[in-house]
């Protein structure tokens, strides 16, 4: 319960943040349910003990690249340059920290989460919704900040210390991804790109 | 054992002794230094470590801050007090959690103290001394998370390298330059 309500702050728009959580399968897979326990702390109860293995963490890691990866790809018709260049730079990345992260899950000799299909993530992600530039902006900024969140938060429940190292090298990526994204909204100003001593997900309501 | 004191001496001089000393190295020095951490783990608490992280902290403050009273930012002048206080929040955290550990905080340096700050007279070769700076935090603590045993520091660390990404991001805007490289950030790209 209380691992849900710290991933249900991750978007300030109720809607956005149900569509990132249906389209990374943080809801229902398995694997994925270990990020939630990992974000949640040791009150929370996930859905099977082998949930917070290290395994479980990073397929639920995974989860959220690769759902990163298609956001970026669905908005980018919606952009022009520069930011259209941005969102395909963006989503190579994600997908180079979903392919890492599947292959540690591999690692563990478990199974990497498989990438829904485009149209699932359009319907669950609400792409059709989305009907500018600054909404997708939006959308993509409320969405890095989540995962920024969500990665910060897992990092001490990892054991494996690769794994943390990896898991903050994504959590400082995503925040760069964010401040390119917030230059993208606000002609590149600095004070508003490196806002914060602390870069954390969005405010958590309750732990 | 002539090799481990060498580097026992290498990690005291990179991490222990703070950030004059890493500031100073370049980043290939920097790799040499964490080469030897990998490798001597034990030499290694997590109160040296902080002490390693509070001593760069307070480097990049007196770094953003005698750089902006120079006007030696470039387009980063109006925010170099910003980015002096975000590192001083760090500073702060650190030296809590360096007390904690029964540690003592360090002297903060002087700009003299930091080779090579203070001939700096161009703009761009500031943003790229700040650039380093900035890479070799963001490689010290990936390896601070790998090594540190105090879990409970670890999210906020992972919360102070990604604040020296954005400030990598700004930077490297500043410079024309991409502005994020790397899908997995480690300090080492090529300036």
């Amino acid at each position: 319960m209380f691992a849900s309500m710290r991933l249900d702050s991750a978007f300030k728009d109720p809607v956005s943040r149900r569509r990132f959580m249906q389209a990374s399968g943080l809801t229902i897979a398995g694997g994925s349910a270990a990020l939630i326990a990992a974000c949640g702390g040791s009150s929370s109860s996930p859905s099977s003990p082998e949930d917070v293995t290290d395994a479980g963490i990073v397929n639920a890691g995974r989860a959220l690249a690769l759902s990163t990866a298609a956001a970026y790809a669905q908005t980018a018709p919606l952009l022009k340059a520069p930011a259209r260049q941005v969102a395909v730079q963006f989503q190579a990345q994600a997908k180079a920290q979903a392919i890492v992260l599947g292959t540690s899950v591999e690692g563990f000799g478990a199974t990497p989460v498989r990438p829904k299909t485009s149209a699932e993530y359009a319907r669950q992600l609400g792409i059709s919704t989305l009907k500018n530039e600054a909404a997708a902006l939006r959308f993509l900024s409320e969405l890095e900040t989540a995962a920024i969140g969500a990665y910060e938060h897992a990092v001490p429940k990892l054991t494996n210390t690769e794994l943390r190292g990896a898991f903050v090298q994504i959590a400082t990526c995503d925040a760069e991804h964010l401040s390119v994204l917030v230059g993208l909204q606000t002609g590149n100003d600095p004070a508003k790109q490196a806002p914060q001593a602390f870069v954390t997900g969005p405010a958590v309501a309750a732990d | 054992m002539e090799d481990r004191l060498e580097r026992r001496e290498l990690v005291r001089r990179g991490l222990l002794s703070g950030g004059a000393a890493l500031a100073a190295a370049s980043v290939p020095g920097l790799l040499k230094v964490r080469a030897a951490l990998a490798q001597d783990e034990a030499a290694v608490n997590d109160q040296g470590i902080i002490e390693g992280a509070v001593g760069l902290e307070q480097t990049m403050v007196v770094v953003y801050r005698s750089a902006g009273r120079r006007k030696l930012l470039g387009a980063l002048n109006p925010v170099a007090e910003q980015l002096a206080r975000q590192e001083q929040a760090h500073v702060d955290y650190f030296s809590k959690a360096l007390t904690g550990l029964g540690g003592k905080v360090p002297a903060p340096p002087l700009p003299d103290d930091i080779a090579g700050f203070t001939q700096i007279q161009a703009p761009d070769e500031m943003l790229r001394f700040a650039l380093n700076l900035e890479n070799q935090a963001v490689a010290a603590y990936l390896d601070a998370a790998k090594t540190l045993r105090t879990t409970t520091l670890l999210q906020t660390l992972t919360e102070i390298m990604a604040s020296h990404g954005q400030h990598l991001v700004v930077i490297r805007q500043a410079l024309n330059t991409n502005p994020v490289p790397d899908a997995l950030p480690s300090g080492t790209e090529q300036k």
